[in-house]
């Protein structure tokens, strides 16, 4: 897998479909909402609710279903760590017993439902982050963010990062075959070495094409800020969608207090 | 009209990239500034925008000297059109880049919207409007940075290697656009570039540029008849010329005047031309 | 009682070493391993780390806005800078452990360049990038992240660099403690909080033990990498373009202050 590959999933987000139409605000509020409910779910019905509902709905858009699993691998892991911390330190009640180096490690019954629980959650919020980021271009999301009233600097800045990590990726992927076939990556030192030229090269490219795009900007008008303007328009398409997003909010918080 | 006059300018490293530089562009003319690699061709159009000040010598933007113009004032009568589009595509869609320079001048939202739908109708992306940046082909790219310069409604517009990265078909159809644009909307073009093979085909004028002077300023037709000039400021000629000096020299069979482009070689082909009884 | 505390302390401490060593094993890459996922902290604690993270973050941007009226350029050039900085943390640095390799935070590297507040935000915006797209850390545990990643890991770097510039250390050595620390500053405050969200009754400090004895072999030689990443480019940048880096210079050293 190719740097390149790895960077920004978000072209799936640039199609057009159903997901992909609701409004980005509602989707923001819709996530941020479901991120709370997921966190305070009593039981683990609401995680996997949640998880299910995001991942049938990726699904559906034709997200393929390795880019899916490759996004929530590394929460995973962190999630059974976390899993097995708690099952052996949490709790009162032994569940289970291993013998280790004439040492007995004690797993409690508390510690694993609570690890269960966590590793629920993640795997919920984790589906949560995906369902938002994949169904919504990247600018959209930002400059929906600036009606939430995140500073304009902050928005300004992440767009530029955003826009600018795309190019700069270009020269990354260029210094680094042009060190490759000249053996720069043939052993640990010389991996070293050639990883360090490449991030100094690439602060002063970044550094130089700052100087060329400040011209740019000034040439047209720049006056130490962008404007941001997001007109909303939002329709009864978009009341609709809301509706709809809150119904579903309203089922997984109902669920999490099921009983079963 | 804009002009300089004895236009001089060293880097702040000490460089001295420009020597004396006399030009005017006169209103609504296709002039093209053609030099090797780092003769000052770049250095030359960021004067005329006003993006450097001269060290010394003056520029004159309508025969008033541009350092008593505003920046704002300037920029909105000049534009540029840098050589990486990437360089000044800095927004994340296609929309919001061509609206940057209009929301700058401060006009209304509306008016912003009509004038960016119209540049990229102008350049021919219109359907790429709502497209991220990182999404587009490196000619698409190009005619988005046109298109942003279109929208502030600039009297003339310089263009630094507009030609460079493109490939044989898009260099055609990038010249004929900005040609168009020249011919029906009055927008004066400065060009820099180092390709001779297009410059006979589209412009009216050429300034020949070598080591920071202009060294030469004539008609396609007048400057590349001076052979001796254009290899000093390590050009060369269009290949179809060259064709015609070896011709020349070698077999000493001599045409009334140096063709530059395919058509006018043919004609005077066609001169030579005996039918066979 | 105390027996049984000490018990527990004890096992706590061997599954740490057996989790130790299936780490080294069995993690796939220490990629980002110490973002904390999305889901793993309880609502309480994500927002006691927001709370403190948005602290910084406000005076990073309101730094940036003053400064931006001074020096107009100063967005792209920001802008660029954290775009390469996003990029640099997602190079895969080899680890001389065979079949793994590690990603530096960055963070150590951008406070040298732009200072401390700007360069945790930075990391806040790479973060909330490595969120929504990569699935790496998450929107809950944002707060949290900025605050061990972008905050501690810019602060702790910046103040060794500081410090020992006013030693007159070797550039190479400065910058190599700077990275050095930062990152290990990230991974004992990520430590920390995992622990303070997740121990049991009475037994933080043991389970903070165990979490940083879990995570050592992994992140050790991460931290060191960090360390050499930060000096090589700092190296090259100094070598090519010491005047990116004259306002930490001036600032640091002790003779420089003294001619002035």
């Amino acid at each position: 897998m190719s740097l390149k590959d790895k960077v920004f999933s978000d072209v799936f987000a640039q199609k057009q479909n159903l997901v992909t139409g609701i409004e980005a605000r509602a989707k923001i509020a819709f996530t941020a909402v479901a991120l709370l409910i997921n966190l305070l779910s009593p039981t683990i019905y609401t995680p996997i609710g949640i998880a299910v509902f995001c991942l049938i709905t990726l699904l559906s858009i034709k997200i393929p279903p390795g880019l899916l699993l490759l996004r929530l691998t590394m929460p995973l892991v962190m999630a059974v760590i976390v899993l097995i911390i708690q099952t052996f330190l949490y709790g009162g009640t032994p569940l289970f017993t291993i013998p280790i180096w004439g040492f007995h490690l004690v797993g409690y019954a508390e510690g694993l439902a609570r690890g269960l629980l966590i590793m629920g959650r993640v795997i919920g919020g984790v589906s949560l982050i995906l369902f938002l980021s994949m169904s919504t271009p990247t600018n959209k999301l930002l400059l929906a963010a600036s009606w939430f009233r995140v500073p304009k600097i902050f928005i300004e800045l992440t767009l530029l990062v955003y826009r600018y990590v795309f190019v700069l990726i270009e020269e990354v992927v260029a210094i680094r075959n042009a060190q490759k076939v000249r053996l720069g990556y043939c052993n640990w030192r010389q991996s070293m070495k050639s990883l360090g030229i490449l991030g100094g090269s690439l602060i002063l490219r970044a550094y130089d094409r700052a100087d060329r795009i400040f011209d740019a900007m000034i040439a047209r008008g720049y006056t130490g800020t962008m404007a941001i303007n997001y007109q909303p328009r939002f329709g009864r398409k978009d009341y609709l969608a809301t509706l709809g997003l809150s119904a579903i909010l309203v089922v997984f918080y109902l669920v999490g207090r099921l009983r079963i | 009209m804009i002009k300089t006059e004895a236009l001089s300018f060293s880097y702040a490293d000490g460089t001295q990239a420009l020597y004396e530089v006399s030009l005017e562009v006169r209103d609504g003319e296709f002039l093209v500034l053609m030099g090797a690699n780092g003769c000052g061709k770049t250095t030359l159009l960021k004067h005329l925008i006003g993006l450097l000040k001269p060290s010394s010598g003056k520029v004159f933007l309508d025969g008033k000297e541009s350092r008593f113009f505003k920046d704002e004032e300037i920029f909105k009568r000049v534009g540029m059109v840098f050589q990486d589009p990437n360089d000044q595509l800095f927004a994340s869609t296609v929309e919001q880049d061509v609206a940057f320079g209009a929301i700058n001048l401060g006009l209304k939202p509306d008016e912003v919207a009509r004038r960016s739908t119209e540049a990229l109708k102008m350049v021919g992306i219109s359907q790429l409007f709502d497209r991220a940046i990182h999404t587009l082909s490196f000619g698409q790219k190009r005619r988005a940075a046109i298109a942003g310069v279109l929208a502030m409604n600039p009297e003339i517009i310089l263009l630094d290697e507009p030609t460079s990265g493109l490939d044989p078909r898009g260099v055609s159809s990038i010249m004929r656009l900005l040609r168009k644009l020249n011919k029906e909307r009055g927008i004066t073009m400065v060009i820099a570039t180092h390709d001779v093979e297009l410059v006979p085909l589209f412009c009216d004028r050429v300034a020949i540029m070598g080591q920071g002077k202009i060294i030469g300023q004539q008609t396609p037709e007048r400057i590349f008849a001076n052979t001796t000039l254009i290899r000093e400021a390590e050009l060369r000629l269009p290949r179809v010329s060259h064709l015609f000096e070896i011709i020349g020299k070698e077999d000493e069979i001599h045409f009334g005047k140096l063709p530059l482009t395919i058509g006018q070689a043919r004609r005077e082909l066609l001169k030579f031309y005996v039918p066979q009884d | 009682m105390a027996n049984k505390t000490i018990h527990r302390i004890k096992s706590h401490l061997v599954l740490a070493l057996v989790f130790a060593l299936g780490l080294i094993f069995l993690y796939p890459s220490p990629a980002h391993a110490m973002h904390i996922a999305e889901g793993i902290l309880p609502v309480s604690w994500a927002v006691v780390w927001f709370v403190i993270a948005f602290g910084f973050i406000a005076v990073g941007i309101r730094l940036i806005g003053r400064r931006t009226r001074e020096v107009r350029g100063l967005m792209p050039l920001l802008g660029l800078t954290g775009a390469a900085i996003f990029l640099i943390s997602l190079i895969s640095v080899p680890v001389p452990i065979p079949g793994t390799c590690a990603h530096p935070c960055g963070t150590p590297l951008a406070a040298i360049l732009v200072g401390p507040f700007i360069s945790a935000v930075l990391g806040a915006i790479a973060l909330l990038l490595h969120a929504l797209f990569l699935g790496h850390g998450g929107i809950s545990t944002w707060g949290a992240n900025i605050v061990s990643m972008a905050v501690l890991g810019s602060f702790v770097a910046f103040g060794t660099f500081l410090l020992l510039r006013r030693f007159n250390a070797p550039i190479a050595v400065t910058a190599f403690a700077a990275g050095l620390f930062g990152n290990l500053a990230t991974y004992i405050t990520t430590s920390f909080q995992l622990a303070s969200a997740l121990h049991g009754p009475g037994l933080f400090w043991s389970m903070f033990g165990a979490t940083i004895v879990a995570y050592a072999p992994v992140q050790g030689p991460v931290a060191v990498v960090e360390g050499l990443i930060t000096a090589a480019v700092i190296l090259v940048v100094h070598r090519r373009r010491p005047e990116i880096l004259s306002h930490i210079m001036s600032r640091g050293s002790n003779r420089r202050l003294r001619t002035k």
